[in-house]
């Protein structure tokens, strides 16, 4: 079954990125350009995942959203706008919005954000788990504790958070900006180096040397746990 | 400030040369009155004298004695004083003992300062005298006293000098208090002009009253509105252009990222060089687009809408604990001091987006092994954080232009950065109203940067 997504987007170019894109990671893709049309299809149900512009013709993002959320529409929704301040990602958000992005964007980043997206919806929402589980990597949630191939690694606070983020999600690319959202909860770029020297030494910890990395680099977008 | 002293100058020296004239016309103004008020009394008191005289002369020699006895017996309030002399001088009758020897006896007035010797040997004070010789060669003095009206024109005079000294010391007081009221005026002006010139181009000078100081500040604000239209034109069109350049830029950084998944096919390492380093110019190409497009939203965001309370000690010990691995990966000394010190009204996520462009400059221009400090101390206005290293430093003439859009330092062309880091954080601290000031770490030439940011409020200083 191959998963669907909507795009309403009014800009030809940025649209047409987006569909090739999309289909090049093997989604079915469909494009309306402006804001009724878009609602129309949205209500419809039979796509897994949103894109909505917030700027567009006709009706603008929020209040589409606002109105599928109404009536009922579970599909997750990515909010995408050349806004990029912090109110406008809290309306988005506050609206029912499940991610925002600012354009423009890095293709890698769109298709990291939708598999997470997607992955959410997918997956039953997170029973009361207490154990996280990759490869030789166990995270204990209530105990904080972490342990390779039963050893124990001890981590710092800031490299526990980033692995347990990379724990639940698992065999998906994750980008640096994800990361940092996630992780220290701001949404500016602090620049490529400043992840990489902190998931370097969460690295260094939990992979020791001769071992299989966990944790790869993809290159140009971000890291993967495998 | 030199404007200041100036103007404190200018009305200075106005305000003691019409003191001085004033002072003169109100002297030489009291000297006529007092002058013409004398003469007038003595032409007045002459007048008495003479008809006294003249109706002495119509009576004959042989009453006159009586004639003046009765005179002097009449008169009670002892103002005017009679003396009858034999041609030797000899006293006849009257109260006026003897004739005075300044008295020339010529028909007309004179006035005696305590010469005039009455009965009962009492010295009269002044009095305006007037004496005669008959045919027969007696003498006739007459005297009028003078001292009710010389105290008549005392008090006058007084009247006049103090009133006018009370005129003075008014319109010198109300001089300093216009003085003190135009000062405040131009030290007013003064603030708000150096906040213009510190870039608060929203600013405008204080109006009111209808002055030559007023109809300048109406000029200079219409000056002014046309500079910030001016301003903004070109700003919204480099925003325009960094927003509609932002775009073509993305798409190029994709057809590259898409050109190098297709690289096996060329097989050519040259190619894949120069591919490679495309790839980095288009995306330093978006960062910068990027960054002057978040400085434009800093600058438009409504003023204060995410302000909360922040506490800035948890905020700079998360900060640190951010960029310390990136600092101890270059073997840099991390140095933190922390004072406990108030929450301040702000933004947070933009005040942290800001430290965090300090602390990686700091970083950048530190050496290997270098030393950055952050401190945090709870200076009486308020909190201040200071971010120093030991890196090459700003020379002095270069620290105001640091903060100025893409501004890269002469020393500074060959590391990687937009130039645009502290601008953003220029745009933060102005929303603030927080004060960022750019400094040497220590003396000396090379002896790193210190970046400190004020956290209080600025606009009133």
């Amino acid at each position: 079954m191959t998963t669907r997504v909507l795009t309403v987007e009014d800009d030809p170019l940025a649209a047409n990125e987006i569909v090739a894109e999309l289909e090049k990671c093997g989604f079915e893709v469909d494009w309306v350009n402006n804001g009724p049309d878009g609602l129309a299809r949205a209500m419809s149900g039979e796509y897994d995942v949103i894109m909505l512009d917030r700027m567009l013709p006709g009706l603008d993002g929020l209040t589409i959203l606002t109105t599928l959320r109404t009536v009922g529409v579970q599909a997750p929704v990515l909010m995408l706008s050349a806004l990029g301040d912090v109110d406008e990602r809290i309306r988005g958000l506050r609206a029912g919005g499940d991610d925002y992005l600012t354009k423009p964007f890095n293709s890698d980043e769109l298709t990291a954000r939708l598999e997470v997206l997607l992955r959410r919806r997918r997956e039953a929402p997170a029973r009361n788990e207490t154990t996280l589980n990759a490869g030789p990597l166990l995270v204990d949630l209530i105990s904080r504790k972490v342990t390779r191939d039963g050893v124990e690694v001890s981590l710092l606070p800031t490299e526990y958070r980033i692995l347990e983020f990379m724990m639940r999600h698992a065999g998906q690319t994750i980008t640096r900006t994800m990361l940092f959202e996630a992780v220290w909860g701001y949404h500016f770029d602090p620049g490529t180096n400043l992840i990489d020297v902190h998931m370097g030494r969460l690295r260094k910890k939990i992979d020791p040397p001769g071992a299989k990395a966990t944790i790869q680099t993809v290159r140009g977008s971000g890291y993967i746990l495998t | 400030m030199e404007i200041g002293r100036r103007w404190h100058n200018t009305t200075f020296r106005w305000l003691s040369v019409y003191a001085v004239i004033f002072a003169l016309s109100v002297m030489v103004l009291i000297g006529f009155i007092g002058w013409s008020a004398t003469t007038r009394m003595e032409f007045d008191a002459d007048s008495v004298l003479h008809w006294q005289l003249f109706y002495f002369g119509s009576i004959d020699d042989p009453e006159l004695p009586e004639t003046i006895y009765r005179r002097t017996e009449g008169e009670h309030l002892h103002t005017n004083y009679f003396g009858l002399f034999d041609a030797n001088g000899k006293h006849i009758s009257g109260d006026i003992v003897a004739i005075p020897a300044d008295l020339p006896l010529d028909r007309t007035g004179h006035t005696l300062n305590g010469t005039l010797v009455v009965a009962h040997d009492i010295r009269t004070p002044v009095v305006r005298a007037m004496g005669i010789r008959r045919r027969s060669g007696e003498q006739i003095v007459v005297a009028r006293d003078l001292t009710h009206v010389l105290h008549v024109r005392e008090t006058m005079i007084n009247a006049l000098v103090g009133g006018g000294l009370f005129c003075l010391l008014v319109s010198i007081a109300s001089g300093l208090l216009l003085n003190l009221r135009q000062m405040r005026r131009v030290r007013d002006i003064r603030h708000v002009t150096l906040r213009i010139a510190q870039g608060d181009l929203n600013r405008r000078l204080p109006t009111g009253g209808r002055d030559e100081l007023d109809m300048l500040a109406h000029l200079v604000n219409h000056m002014l509105e046309e500079i910030e239209r001016l301003m903004t034109e070109v700003k919204s069109a480099c925003d325009g252009i960094a927003h509609d350049l932002r775009t073509p830029a993305a798409h190029i950084r994709t057809l590259l990222a898409n050109v190098a998944e297709r690289m096996h096919v060329i097989q050519d390492d040259g190619v894949a060089q120069m591919l490679d380093s495309a790839r980095v110019e288009a995306d330093m190409l978006l960062d910068r687009f990027g960054a002057m497009l978040r400085i434009s939203e800093i600058g438009a965001l409504k003023r204060r809408g995410g302000f909360s309370s922040v506490d800035l000690t948890t905020l700079v010990h998360e900060l640190s604990e951010l960029y310390e691995p990136l600092a101890e990966d270059r073997g840099i000394r991390w140095t933190v001091a922390v004072d406990q010190v108030a929450a301040v009204h702000g933004d947070r996520a933009l005040l942290f987006e800001a430290f965090s462009n300090l602390l990686d400059n700091a970083i950048k221009f530190a050496p290997d092994n270098g030393e950055v400090r952050i401190e945090l101390a709870d200076h009486p206005q308020g909190a201040q954080l200071t971010i120093s290293d030991n890196g090459p430093g700003i020379p002095e003439r270069e620290r105001e232009a640091v903060l100025q859009r893409f501004y890269r330092g002469d020393q500074t062309r060959h590391l990687a950065g937009s130039g645009l880091g502290l601008s953003i954080v220029s745009a933060v601290m102005r929303l603030h109203d927080f004060a960022l000031r750019v400094g040497a770490n220590g003396a000396g030439t090379n002896s790193g940067t210190s970046m400190t940011v004020e956290c209080w409020p600025h606009a009133l200083e």
